[in-house]
């Protein structure tokens, strides 16, 4: 199974669930794996103390993992791409000289042919750039979903309490973040420290899950039948 | 509702897993980590992957977590980069030779028929022929780190537990670093940092992270010819030799 990490930065009233910066290479990458690796092993990371529903949480860190796969995250192979089309315009560009200096003589017309085609096509026939194989991810286990405690995000959440004005309580939060390295927690922190409430977030800086206290998945939001059918109407 | 459980994160080595030796270095604002394993020459065959930490602070689950995601995302990106290398690296040699051949062949036709219009021909005969002796060079001296990238894609799994480090000369040079790190009147900045760590330490991959994460090569003037190949060949090296800041921590 793929180790990946989902954090749960804590707020005022719940927690942020954000995926860890590795995940949109480790997803990436995972269509070349072999597909028996093909599963999900989250490390949830939270402050020491757990306040969240568990089915919730496993099921926000699933939703801001599958965002960190759709939403891809910055390419790596960018530049040799670059490179590489540079390459071919070249041969190109040479085969074609060659073929028009070659004065029809076939010495330097097959070596303008081989530059303009003959050595792609021979590569490609042979599949020797070929890339690794490549299929649609498609995880066939459930996600094994564990809680780790992060220490610097308990050393952030113990500053933040002692602060009582909400958006000063972000803004120490993220500078924390930011000096223990912890980037993500630290741009959750940013955009709550400008007013935004946890519920609106955009998507790519987290996903807002009340804590247990606030909501409870035990605890029906409407009463039971039972309770109302002595009511005399 | 069952909470969540918590994860083991520091296991004893097993005998058959392949360690990736991650070090929890100084900086000049607190702690990072530093991965000291060239990913090419890990053989999945063998066995597993796991994390060996050798770390002088101690280190929450969740941080072991953090570290797990980051080498896991490392490792398999360089297995991605490095599998398309040295694939039918017989056939890539073969190209070559037939290419060379043909190289051959055109220079003893312009060799043998000087005319005007050939002096305009010869010069596109290195740009022209030498990226594809390179591609057959390239195969074959590869061959062996993209048949590793390869099994680490079908067979390489990275543990979800973390060994805790014992071999004796990295716990002698990381105790060392930090002693340096750690000595009194001396401010603690990354180049004295990398000073340490290449002198008194003797540990070059130390002083190429410190080099690195003070943006050194960065700022080093590229001047001619052979500083700009090996301006261009430093990513080669650091995919076949991959350091990585992972997270910085303070103390």
């Amino acid at each position: 199974m793929m180790n990946l990490a989902c954090w749960a930065v804590p707020v005022r009233d719940g927690y942020v669930l954000r995926a860890d910066r590795s995940t949109a290479s480790i997803l990436r990458t995972a269509p070349a794996r072999s597909p028996q690796y093909w599963g999900w092993r989250i490390a949830l990371l939270q402050p020491q103390s757990q306040q969240f529903s568990a089915p919730l949480a496993a099921r926000a860190a699933v939703i801001a993992l599958d965002y960190a796969r759709l939403a891809g995250g910055d390419s790596s192979a960018g530049s040799p791409r670059r490179g590489r089309r540079a390459l071919v315009w070249m041969e190109l560009a040479l085969g074609l000289a060659l073929l028009i200096a070659s004065g029809g003589h076939w010495v330097p017309a097959l070596a303008g042919v081989w530059l303009l085609a003959g050595r792609r096509w021979l590569r490609w026939f042979l599949d020797l750039d070929g890339r690794v194989a490549r299929a649609p991810l498609a995880p066939a286990q459930a996600p094994l979903i564990s809680s780790d405690a992060h220490a610097g995000l308990a050393r952030i959440e113990r500053a933040m309490q002692d602060v009582e004005d909400d958006a000063a309580a972000y803004a120490l939060g993220a500078v924390q973040a930011r000096a223990q390295g912890l980037d993500e927690a630290a741009e959750v922190y940013e955009a709550l420290a400008g007013g935004t409430h946890p519920s609106v977030l955009p998507p790519h800086v987290g996903f807002w899950l009340a804590d247990e206290a606030t909501y409870n998945l035990q605890r029906p939001a409407l009463p039971a039948p039972a309770a109302t059918s002595g009511v005399p109407g | 509702m069952a909470p969540l459980e918590l994860s083991i994160a520091v296991h004893e080595s097993d005998p058959n897993v392949q360690f990736i030796d991650a070090f929890v270095v100084p900086t000049d604002t607190g702690s990072a980590v530093l991965i000291d394993t060239d990913y090419g020459r890990l053989d999945a065959d063998a066995g597993p992957f796991q994390i060996a930490l050798y770390s002088r602070l101690p280190m929450s689950q969740g941080e072991l977590a953090v570290i797990r995601a980051r080498v896991e995302a490392d490792l398999f990106s360089h297995a991605v980069r490095a599998g398309s290398e040295g694939r039918r690296w017989v056939l890539a040699l073969l190209l070559g030779l037939l290419e060379l051949g043909l190289v051959g062949v055109l220079l003893a036709f312009l060799f043998l028929n000087r005319e005007p219009i050939h002096a305009l021909v010869v010069w596109a005969v290195p740009l022209g022929f030498l990226p594809g002796l390179a591609q057959a060079w390239r195969a074959v001296a590869r061959r062996r780190l993209g048949a590793r990238a390869r099994a680490i894609l079908a067979l390489g799994e990275l543990l979800p537990t973390t060994a805790v480090g014992r071999d004796g000369d990295s716990l002698a040079r990381l105790r060392d670093l930090w002693r340096a790190a750690n000595e009194p009147d001396e401010p603690r900045d990354l180049m004295r940092l990398e000073r340490d760590a290449r002198g008194r330490v003797r540990w070059p991959t130390a002083a190429r992270f410190y080099g690195e994460l003070a943006g050194a090569p960065e700022a080093t003037p590229v001047r001619g010819l052979l500083a700009r190949l090996r301006s261009v060949r430093r990513p080669r090296d650091r995919l076949s030799h991959p350091l990585t800041h992972l997270e910085a921590r303070s103390q």
